[in-house]
């Protein structure tokens, strides 16, 4: 048998955050359809490959487990390694820097796919040599959580599915999670370039892959007080229940006279303040209570919550407001009458 | 023989660090965000509204999903035996005991002793944790044990002398195949003829 090569295999996680001392790459060898696990003991390395890998070539997965209490694996990435496959590369961008690829439900990104090392003039060559797979397939976080179920109960579905020949592809999406409530979609996309099976591999290869995570628009709603409601006698406690705060996110509460407008800058009640940097979104409730040393005067006021995210260029966005009156001014109509004549 | 090395290089770098990381860890922004007294820094008013349901559903269908490059690709069916999901218990064989279970390769198990049929199994075990092979062996060496294989006895070329197979099923533990300390596919069968009646593999 003609080998090809041990191979080398250089790794790197974005270790703290995820590795605890130990991960593992499985290597799959198409032609005896075998495993060899082999298990790491830094964040970064280079490991030699214990086994040989023969024609045509091998698969090789990273995986890793969350930290404690996170009993969720992982799998980082998957290398193909063969004697006549293209290359490819997948690149998503969006306007969160962080680095695992994440989006909000409302905001579009972008792809960008580069394939190389097909034969494209040959017209009596077999698919596999002429055209990349691209396939796009989303999957749902099950509600109320912010993960794939560690289950067999997973439902992946295809978005697009594609054959490309060589070249730099660029595209631009919205995510096609669909709940009910497109605000509210929550889960992730996968991009994929296979190879197509031929005679040497007889089954579809990952070449490249790159995974997006859209998490769903925050919401905030205000109870306590409703639209255009008069306050005599005393404040009401605030309460504002806030659902899936943008993992980077700071989030306030402000307070300023007037009815709601943009642009208005108020005070910022400092109990409400929440800066998050999170992997997932976070729900929070805030309760306000003793707030009237901010409302001195009577008059039109406005509570508003506002967030800042990536998004939106980095000025808040509003989440939520409501506009009330104050009107502690009493005033006595009457006639003072005697009884004396 | 071609001796070349390949290097994969950023195997693990940046793809996946999306699911890598949903795990409720919430830390506390020293982002620079806030002054000493906890109010945000820089107060701008708000330029924009929380989208509506229905204006976002509006937006999409207003800009699908579109190649902003000449694209010369076309709809694809996909391959028969596509596997989208390649979750790794696809390929593994599952060893479970009390609260922890590990994963090896499909076909590392080279014996399975009746008596602990029960604490094998396949697929994603939710209830357990998963720990890797190395730490969970490490715990449960009174009924696991491994034996070094060949790359032959791997690939099935190979043979398991009798004195071998004598030790195995004498030894009343579980045999998980390894190549260089770690678990591998074992496709040479240990010898049949010695194996009791509902004995595995």
């Amino acid at each position: 048998m003609k080998f090809l090569t041990h191979i080398l295999t250089t790794y790197l996680f974005l270790g703290s955050l995820l590795s605890h001392g130990q991960d593992l790459i499985r290597q799959y060898n198409y032609s005896t359809g075998t495993f060899r696990d082999v298990y790491l003991s830094n964040n970064q390395g280079t490991v030699l490959s214990p086994m040989i890998v023969p024609n045509p070539g091998a698969c090789f997965d990273l995986w890793a487990r969350g930290i404690h209490p996170d009993n969720y694996y992982y799998r980082l990435d998957t290398k193909v390694v063969g004697t006549y496959l293209p290359q490819a590369s997948i690149q998503i961008t969006s306007e969160d820097p962080y680095p695992a690829t994440r989006t909000r439900a409302d905001r579009p990104y972008d792809v960008t796919m580069v394939i190389s090392g097909l034969i494209n003039d040959d017209p009596s060559a077999p698919l596999a040599s002429k055209r990349v797979l691209y396939l796009r397939h989303g999957e749902n976080y099950p509600e109320g959580t912010y993960r794939i179920p560690m289950n067999t109960s997973r439902s992946v579905y295809v978005l697009e599915s594609y054959d490309v020949p060589n070249g730099t592809h660029q595209s631009t999406h919205y995510n096609s999670i669909s709940p009910a409530n497109p605000t509210e979609a929550t889960g992730e996309e996968t991009y994929r370039a296979y190879s197509y099976p031929d005679a040497s591999i007889p089954v579809a290869s990952i070449l490249a892959q790159q995974v997006i995570q859209i998490w769903p628009v925050a919401n905030a709603e205000v109870s306590g007080v409703t639209e255009n409601e008069r306050f005599v006698v005393r404040l009401p406690e605030l309460s504002i229940k806030l659902t899936a705060l943008y993992p980077d996110s700071l989030t306030y509460v402000q307070l300023y006279q007037g009815p709601k407008a943009l642009g208005r800058v108020g005070t910022v009640l400092p109990s409400t303040v929440r800066d998050f940097d999170a992997d997932v979104p976070q729900d929070e409730t805030i309760l306000i209570r003793d707030w009237g040393e901010h409302l001195q005067e009577d008059g039109i006021y406005t509570v508003e919550v506002l967030t800042v995210t990536p998004f939106n260029s980095g000025n808040p966005e509003r989440l939520g407001a409501i506009t009330f009156e104050i009107d502690r001014e009493v005033e006595l109509r009457g006639t003072v009458t005697s009884s004396e004549n | 023989m071609i001796n070349k090395t390949i290097t994969l290089f950023g195997l693990g770098l940046l793809f996946a660090a999306s699911t890598a990381f949903a795990q409720n860890t919430v830390r506390f922004q020293q982002s620079g965000r806030l002054d000493e007294n906890g109010i945000p820094i820089n107060l701008r008013g708000a330029t924009s509204v929380r989208v509506s349901d229905d204006e976002l559903s509006a937006k999409k269908t207003a800009q699908p999903s579109q190649f902003v490059t000449k694209f010369e690709g076309r709809k694809a069916e996909l391959p028969e035996n596509l596997s989208i999901l390649g979750d790794i218990y696809e390929n593994s064989e599952v060893l479970i005991y009390g609260d922890y279970h590990t994963i090896v390769p499909k076909g590392a198990l080279i014996y399975i002793p009746p008596t602990f049929k029960k604490r094998i199994s396949k697929g994603p075990q939710p209830q357990s944790q998963l720990v890797w092979w190395p730490e969970f062996y490490s715990k449960n060496r009174g009924w696991i044990t491994h034996r070094e294989i060949t790359i032959e006895q791997v690939e099935g070329r190979g043979t398991f002398p009798e004195d071998v197979v004598e030790v195995i099923l004498t030894d009343h533990k579980v045999v998980v195949a390894t190549h260089e300390q770690g678990p591998v596919t074992c496709l040479t069968p240990l010898s049949s003829e010695k194996q009791q009646p509902n004995e595995s593999p």
